[in-house]
């Protein structure tokens, strides 16, 4: 029995090992890949992300699109046979759709069967959620705080970390707040 | 403590309130604090001081309830990591030196709480829910803002009914009554998490949050991002049931922050994410992660 289904994970493999190998180019990019989205406004689809990149063309608000991959405050984009750029904020996900209108759903799931061992269906359930009793009913851990306490940074350790990875501190006052219908957005 | 926190807050809060009046005055204690102050010389200082003081000693023990909610993550190193970015944002802040500390929750909900003083806590779910360090920077530059506005604080002084002067004096006054009334506050400044705050409270935190993150060197694009992904997950999700009800919507998040990104952020286009640094942390827990 226990030979049979060894025998049957491995078939499972190879059946899937090609499939993974088409999906393997875009594991290594962001989790934002191929995902349902749709369009908030009128949005120019362009070349590059970058602004002044030749524009493909404008695709209209509301459109259905896959977003593919993200660079910065752009998304690359798949929609109505075209693919480009376009800026993040004319963007809203719909990850909720996913489920049933994905077209990459297969390859999706083998993805998932392979990484974690469950086919994925469930992938984007988080957990049951805190208890909110918990906070009309508190229960104090001092023992979890005094922890806590000891994982300070110091301001010289934050330095170097930033460090390691080139941070260079920016120059950048806080931003007024202005509500929605007030602002002198063009 | 919880003695020592009652008195400093309601001490801070008679003072505040002392300052709000016009030229009156305000007895504690025999001791008149209006002439006190004035007599100081150094006013806003002395204000400034103690209500920081007493506005630590209360996150204290509201981070320490915070913490009995869930198990720390027992990874010291994800928990040294959060701690170093949140550390290295706040320093970019108006209040760098507060006793700034972050604290990871083993849970797989996808939540985080700023406590007066600068106490942050956040979740493991969260944190997996994330692709590189400044989608972190940018949350976690959230919540700072949070503190370094003090909106919990003033949601608390609003809905404790605090500015009842004469209730605040016998409490100072009978010291029996005071632990009782200290837990009422910390309990109050607890469930306030499942409250929420006030839509605009969370707008300004993602405009101030979002800075905080790009004067730390992080790509600026972060928050924003995050809140994207964050659109990705089904809205039906339990694990994101509380975070939902106490927050304005994603799409008026997005629309908040695309308005106050519009102009001047180009520049910041190129700044990093430390996606591999992020990556590399992560990966000691994203493999235990559902």
């Amino acid at each position: 029995m226990k030979q049979f289904l060894a025998a049957r994970k491995a078939m499972r493999l190879w059946l899937i090992m090609p499939l993974f190998a088409v999906a393997s180019p875009c594991l290594g990019q962001d989790k934002a890949e191929q995902e349902n989205a749709s369009l908030v406004r009128d949005t120019e689809l362009k070349r590059k992300p970058f602004s002044d990149a030749p524009t493909i063309t404008t695709l209209p608000q509301a459109l259905d699109i896959l977003v593919l991959s993200r660079q910065s405050s752009w998304l690359q984009i798949r929609a109505e046979d075209y693919t480009g750029w376009v800026k993040m904020f004319s963007v809203r996900f719909t990850g909720y759709a996913a489920q049933t209108s994905d077209s990459f759903a297969g390859t999706k799931e083998l993805f998932n069967l392979i990484t974690t061992g469950s086919s994925g269906s469930t992938v984007t359930t988080a957990s049951r959620g805190l208890d909110e009793n918990k906070f009309s009913d508190p229960a104090p851990n001092p023992d979890a705080f005094a922890v806590m306490q000891s994982l300070t940074t110091s301001k010289t350790e934050a330095h170097s970390f930033a460090k390691e990875q080139n941070l260079r501190e920016q120059q950048q006052d806080y931003l007024q707040v202005s509500t929605p219908g007030s602002g002198d957005k063009s | 403590m919880k003695h020592l926190t009652l008195s400093l807050v309601i001490f801070s809060l008679a003072v505040a309130c002392s300052g709000c009046g016009s030229n009156q005055s305000f007895v504690f204690n025999n001791i008149d604090i209006g002439k006190g102050l004035s007599a100081l010389g150094h006013t806003q200082d002395a204000l400034t001081e103690v209500d920081e003081t007493a506005e630590i000693a209360l996150g204290r023990d509201i981070a320490t309830n915070l913490l009995g909610v869930a198990p720390l993550l027992e990874n010291r190193e994800v928990q040294q990591y959060v701690n170093r970015v949140g550390r290295w944002v706040s320093m970019h802040s108006e209040r760098p030196e507060l006793p700034w500390s972050f604290a990871v929750l083993d849970d797989n909900s996808i939540n985080a709480f700023a406590a007066p003083g600068g106490y942050i806590v956040l979740t493991k779910g969260l944190l997996l829910t994330l692709n590189n360090e400044a989608e972190l920077a940018g949350v976690l530059g959230h919540e700072i803002s949070h503190v370094l506005r003090r909106h919990h604080l003033n949601a608390l002084k609003k809905a404790s009914g605090m500015s009842a002067l004469t209730d605040i004096t016998s409490v100072i006054l009978t010291a029996k009554e005071q632990d009782t009334e200290s837990l009422k506050l910390i309990n109050a400044g607890t469930e306030l998490y499942t409250r929420g705050l006030d839509k605009e409270d969370e707008f300004e935190s993602d405009l101030m949050g979002i800075v905080l993150a790009t004067r730390a060197g992080y790509n600026p694009y972060g928050l924003p991002a995050a809140l994207q992904r964050l659109e990705m997950i089904h809205p039906d999700d339990a694990g994101l049931a509380m975070l939902f009800k106490t927050h304005p919507s994603l799409d008026e998040r997005l629309n908040r922050l695309d308005m106050g990104m519009a102009s001047g952020f180009e520049r910041f286009e190129n700044l990093p994410t430390a996606k591999q640094r992020f990556a590399r942390t992560m990966a000691g827990i994203s493999s235990k992660a559902r």
